[in-house]
């Protein structure tokens, strides 16, 4: 009789605990994180054969770990490619308007030029030229300082990623000690802890691509980017620090449990934001910047030496257009002029310091090779005649080069006293774990055909005096043999060469502030060297000559960008590339967002809750309720009766 | 599959945010216009607006730069033509003044009338352009083309010659320095043709030897006499003529079927032999000497064929008197005339044989330019009956041509020189005695003296009535070149000659020169660099007036110099004028190349970039049901809860 009691008594707790479940999960219907529970019912124990009503086993979590692992992955990846995205946009935004890109800029330069080869004599042509000049270098500046503050954003932002990330390792550790201890204490698995670690799980991957091991069943291992953020020893961190390699930047390091920092190669981080904004910085942005420094680079190379090979309307050597970094105090280049046929280059042995030779191969004349120089500065001219065949030639007291092969008749080359004609030097960063004192002089040569858009990497061999040289941006290595020698357009000079210890190396960034250096040097619009030496008087020139506006107008249509294309072709495929890798993004991140919709809707249809379902439950339990409370009534009925009987 | 409730509204969310996206992006399409809105739409296609859009830029750079090609052109046109009226209103003046029977007031009054010329040649020589820049100057824009006093005038420009972009291929010329169009005063003709000494050399074979080989050939026998013409001469190798025949037997009056054609070398003088006969080697007749065309022996026996004689006839050597008639530059701006280059014509082949009509010749002649290297060949057909002279062009647009009259000889050739530089003009001294005037000629180009260009004085050092001796000396070395005695009667012009081969240059004197009278004959450019300065002289002179005979004959010396001058620099600043007028007309045709290209440019740059607004359109109202549907939907879903 009394078992009667007992079993509707179940019957009401286990329909008790059904409506908590569904009153749960009805009310964590938009709850983050939180999976579906429901109450799990048994039979209670038989005694005699006889049925003892309900027993309520547990409450279970709705959840599949495969499902949960799979999508985290996929939404580290969605968000990886997302911030990626979201950043490269603001670029290709920038170029979106062919309006105010740099190239009708460009454009407009030449434009002028082409005025001023025109009216050589007029100021208001000049004038203008000198506008478009600043205008064109305001929007290189303009451009590259976008880009660095983008570089700076992505910065700041892996900064407090980094900072969320730390937090989350706290809070993983934190609650891998809870639950442990919560399950210990209660033998029942603590179903709302589980959740919220999971969703910081879940958070973490949208940062980064964390890594997941389960320990003695309860706990969580975090693995970032190879290194442990949650161990058995609790949780570790990560934080913004200054590159060995190259100290203007800042890279991400482990904090070791010594309080050691240790760089962490930037590859190592695949998903999440973090991902997303390492991948951005490396393969976007840099190159962005080095191709438009390399850009900015050629344009102003190129346009100086033209522009100082002409006369001013003073009938002075025309001066440099756009602004040197060195000011003048970089070792000589030799310049082999873009129309020569022949491969002759040359090296330049000794110079008057402050003067520019023009070296002409007039032809072989009865066995001899001999050579036309002007001097530009006054239009001297000197004849030199290499009479011993040894390809090296001397002239005005201490002038003196050498050419490494005889070059094709009417080939002409330049010699400058005072560096490149380059806007920037290349910057050298020599890497703090260095052992020996070596140090790297790097200059441009003159070579503008071989300056591609790429960092180096320097290293010593620690045989003999080779160097292993690494073009970062796509990985060749040569081996040059040092203590001097020459790569990618510029020569390199090792002092203390013989400090070296193997492994030590060193980052040169040839271009790096090109663009964000160009400024236009010249301010009076007469200082224009329109003109070319007047043939029948070397050294003056009248006010209309516009030889050499005509052949910096022609600049526009010579390859000098890499020797392989011209500055607007440059430009046209810096906006291709960035168009095709936003566009690959906005693909990719489209599709990363359906797959991680579906993966969240089979997700979902574990652990989500359904409203209708759970309507149905609230029903279904109220009955069960009503139900085992009438079971108690009938118990009472058949007692009661029993009661009068007796 | 089980759905959760956050996954139905999240769907429904997703697809409105997604259809709202895709309307924005039409939306930002129609409104700009632009296909593309940044590279990433289509990057292929920015990239590639992007370098037409600089192909674009490029050449409407160009047509900027034509614009201001044209403008520099067009200014010059008008200094050119106001040049060429004054220089054409000077000719009557000129010639007026030239007569000899105007006072000292109408020669003043010429003499004024000249000054304005002289201002207004002087006003265009330092024309300035707009912007008040000298335009003639070279490259010295800053300064007047021409400094100086009257009558020592000189250039203070430069050779500078502003070369424009005007296309991508095309660097053109767009100046002309004041000295190309007023220094350049040259009194002598433009070119000069000479005939080599060695000419007419042919037509001159003789009969060295009749043999007869075979006395048993039938003909022979018969008594047969023969006819050898010649009717083609080439020249071959080296001084080598082949020399092609036809043989004819006059008493059967049967033709020797095309014998071989013999080959003469005129350097050893060998005789060659043409055989004749029944079996063709009867009788050899042997002649040394190269035949003219139509030259005709004649082979007769007297003894009925035991021995044969061979005469030449009456009227061979006909040929070999080509005379050169006429030279003329038809195209003074074919560029290898402007460059002045130097031809020499031979005559290669002469030949009679193709025709039927016997008085048309095929004469085949080579040209080779002696200045820039390179030969050609041609060929014409001159028929003597019609009594027309042949002619014969030359130069990169056939600029020059040359007629000949008569038949020339295979070998002869002509030098064809440019006699641009060559002029001479004769300077009278004012204390001559004399009413002796001098005009002068080139001869003989080639003259060392002359082609060196030497200057020369003239002196009579006795006038004795008809009886003058004279003297001249060659003033640049100081040697006294040629001295002799003449006769003069007067009013009959006599010439005297003089160069180092004493044939170089020719004067004719006019009038009666008085012992110890003077003339300085100097190239034309030692004695006025630039037509200003021969006006400067002339009017000098007139206003000087002419008083005496002395006086009168020094006055017509300086106007007929003059007078060469002026139709030398006429001649010039028409050439320069047609050859902008030529500039400008190709301006025009590169204008609508130009204007082509840009239409096309901009085509592709709009198939590229521009919205198909059509498509956009419907993309638009596409994606507009779309975005009803998605929120339809979320109503729709939102309606269906079982909490209600």
């Amino acid at each position: 009789m009394g078992n009667l009691f007992g079993i509707g008594l179940s019957g009401l707790g286990a329909a008790q605990a059904g409506l908590r479940a569904t009153s749960n999960n009805i009310s964590n219907v938009n709850t983050p994180g939180y999976t579906r529970r429901s109450a799990i019912l048994a039979q209670a124990p038989v005694s005699q054969g006889r049925g003892a009503g309900v027993s309520v086993t547990a409450i279970q979590r709705h959840y599949q770990r495969f499902l949960s692992v799979q999508l985290s992955n996929a939404e580290s990846r969605a968000s990886a490619l997302n911030s990626h995205l979201t950043q490269m946009s603001h670029i290709n935004n920038l170029l979106g308007d062919s309006g105010a890109g740099l190239a009708p800029l460009m454009q407009d330069f030449f434009a002028s030029v082409q005025t001023v080869a025109a009216n050589p004599a007029d100021p208001a042509a000049r004038e203008a030229l000198l506008g478009d000049a600043h205008n064109m270098a305001t929007q290189f500046r303009t451009f590259s300082s976008y880009l660095a503050d983008m570089d700076t954003g992505a910065e700041e932002q892996l900064r407090s990623a980094l900072t969320q990330i730390n937090n989350y390792g706290k809070q993983i550790a934190k609650l891998n000690d809870q639950i442990t201890l919560t399950r210990a204490r209660t033998g029942h698995p603590p179903n709302k802890l589980l959740d919220e670690r999971n969703q910081l799980v879940a958070e973490l991957g949208k940062l980064v691509d964390p890594e997941i091991t389960i320990q003695d069943g309860d706990t969580y291992m975090v693995m970032v980017a190879g290194r442990p953020l949650v161990d058995a020893n609790g949780a570790h961190s990560f934080v913004m620090t200054v590159s060995d390699a190259d100290t203007s930047k800042r890279v991400i390091a482990y904090k070791t449990a010594s309080g050691s920092l240790r760089e962490i190669d930037p590859e190592a981080f695949n998903g999440g934001t973090v991902g997303g904004l390492i991948e951005f910085r490396h393969q976007s942005l840099q190159s962005t910047q080095l191709r438009l420094n390399q850009l900015a680079h050629a344009m102003a190379a190129s346009v100086n030496r033209i522009h100082a090979s002409g006369y001013d309307l003073e009938g002075e050597t025309g001066k440099v257009f756009f602004s040197l970094a060195n000011g003048g105090t970089a070792p000589p280049v030799s310049y082999t002029d873009s129309d020569n046929t022949g491969g002759a280059a040359l090296g330049i042995n000794s110079v008057t310091s402050g003067e520019n030779y023009r070296i002409k191969y007039v032809g072989n004349s009865s066995g001899t090779d001999t050579y036309e120089i002007l001097r530009v500065s006054d239009g001297t001219t000197y004849t030199a005649a290499d009479t011993n065949g040894d390809k090296q030639i001397a002239w005005a007291g201490n002038v003196d080069v050498t050419f490494n092969q005889t070059p094709a008749n009417g080939d002409s080359f330049l010699v400058r006293s005072s560096g490149s004609f380059s806007p920037t030097e290349p910057v050298t960063y020599t890497h703090a774990d260095n052992l020996g004192n070596a140090e790297l002089d790097v200059h441009f040569n003159g070579n503008l055909s071989n300056v591609v858009p790429s960092n180096y990497r320097i290293e010593y061999t620690g045989t003999g005096t080779d160097y292993t040289v690494t073009r970062l941006s796509d990985g060749t290595t040569t081996t040059h043999t040092g203590p001097a020698f020459s790569v990618g357009g510029f020569s390199v000079t090792v002092n203390n060469a013989a400090t070296a210890q193997q492994g030590d190396s060193f980052l040169v960034k040839p271009l790096a502030g090109s663009a964000a250096g160009l400024n236009v040097a010249i301010s009076d619009s007469a200082d224009i060297a329109a003109a070319n030496p007047d043939p029948n008087d070397p050294g003056t020139s009248g006010a209309g000559g516009n030889g050499n506006a005509l052949e910096l107008a022609n600049l526009q249509n010579k390859q000098v960008v890499g020797g392989q294309a011209s500055v607007n072709d440059a430009y046209a495929q810096l906006v291709s590339d960035v168009g095709n890798k936003t566009s690959a993004l906005q693909v990719n991140s489209a599709a990363q967002a359906s797959l991680t919709s579906e993966l969240l809707s089979a997700e979902q249809s574990v652990s989500g809750v359904n409203l209708a379902e759970e309507r149905v439950n609230l029903m279904f339990y109220s009955k069960l309720y009503r139900a085992n409370a009438s079971v108690i009534q009938t118990a009472t009925t058949i007692f009661d009766t029993i009661l009068r009987i007796a | 599959m089980r759905l959760s409730t956050t996954m139905i509204y999240n769907m429904s969310t997703q697809s409105i945010l997604q259809q709202q996206g895709r309307l924005a992006h039409v939306r930002q399409q129609l409104a700009s216009g632009q296909k593309i809105l940044t590279p990433a739409d289509a990057p292929r296609d920015a990239a590639q607006a992007l370098v037409m859009s600089q192909s674009l830029a490029v050449t409407e750079q160009y047509a900027a730069t034509r614009d201001i090609a044209r403008r520099n052109l067009s200014t010059q046109v008008v200094e050119l033509r106001s040049v060429t009226n004054a220089l054409n209103a000077a000719k009557p003046l000129l010639v007026q003044a030239a007569n000899g029977t105007l006072s000292d007031a109408d020669l003043e009054a010429v003499a004024t009338e000249l000054e304005g010329v002289y201002q207004q040649l002087l006003d265009s020589a330092n024309a300035k352009d707009g912007s008040g820049r000298y335009i003639f100057s070279g490259f010295e824009v800053n300064g007047p083309a021409f400094t100086g006093q009257q009558g020592s005038l000189s250039y203070s420009g430069d050779s500078g010659d502003l070369k424009l972009q005007v296309n991508g291929n095309r660097l053109m010329s767009v100046s002309h320095t004041a000295k190309e169009i007023f220094a350049s005063v040259t009194e002598g003709a433009s070119y000069v043709t000479t005939a080599d000494a060695g000419n007419v050399l042919n037509g001159t074979a003789d009969v060295t030897q009749v043999t007869v080989a075979d006395p048993t050939d039938t003909e022979l026998l018969a008594g047969n006499e023969y006819e050898i013409s010649f009717n083609k001469i080439a020249k071959g190798a080296g001084s080598t003529y082949d020399i092609y025949y036809t043989i004819k037997n006059t008493t059967t009056g049967a033709l020797q079927s095309s014998p071989t054609p013999v080959t003469y070398d005129a350097s050893t003088g060998n005789p060659v032999t043409v055989s004749m006969g029944a079996g063709g080697t009867g009788l050899d007749v042997s002649f040394k000497g190269v035949p003219d065309v139509g030259d005709v022996f004649n082979v007769t026996t007297t003894n009925g064929g035991t021995t044969y004689a061979a005469t030449g006839d009456a009227n061979n050597n006909a040929n070999g008197a080509a005379e050169f008639l006429n030279l003329q530059v038809t195209d003074p701006s074919d560029p290898a005339i402007r460059a002045g280059g130097d031809y020499n014509l031979t005559f290669t082949t002469v030949d009679n044989t193709a025709d039927t009509n016997p008085s048309t010749y095929t004469i085949d002649y080579k040209i080779e330019n002696s200045t820039a290297g390179g030969t050609s060949t041609g060929s014409i057909v001159y028929d003597t009956s019609k009594d027309e002279p042949f002619t014969i062009k030359m130069g990169d647009n056939d600029g020059l041509s040359i007629s000949f009259d008569g038949v020339p000889d295979v070998g002869d050739s002509f030098s064809i020189a440019q006699g641009r530089s060559l002029g001479y003009t004769v300077n009278t001294p004012a204390q001559n005695q004399g009413d002796a005037s001098l005009s002068v000629n080139i001869t003989d180009p080639s003259d060392p003296d002359i082609a060196t260009r030497d200057s020369y004085k003239l002196e009579f050092t006795n006038v004795t009535g008809t009886s003058i001796t004279y003297e001249i000396r060659n003033t640049v070395d100081g040697t006294v070149r040629s001295s002799g005695a003449l006769s003069y009667t007067p009013g009959t012009p006599m010439t005297i000659n003089m160069g180092d081969n004493g044939d170089g240059l020719q004067v004719t004197l006019d009038g009666t020169p008085q012992t110890g009278d003077t003339f300085d004959i100097v190239p034309a450019s030692q004695k006025h660099n630039n037509i200003l300065n021969t006006f400067a002289n002339v009017i000098h002179q007139l206003k000087a007036g002419a008083e005496t005979e002395q006086e009168k004959a020094a006055l017509r010396n300086t106007i007929d110099g003059t007078l060469r001058a002026l139709g030398n620099s006429l001649n010039n600043v028409l050439t320069i004028r047609s050859e902008v007028g030529s500039k400008l007309n190709e301006l025009d045709s590169l204008d609508s190349i130009g204007t082509n290209r840009s239409l096309n440019y901009k085509t592709t740059i709009s198939s590229l970039t521009d919205l198909d607004f059509a498509k956009a359109a419907s993309r638009y109202a596409l994606g507009m049901v779309a975005l009803k549907m998605a929120q339809k939907t979320f109503v729709d879903i939102q309606s269906l809860s079982m909490f209600r």
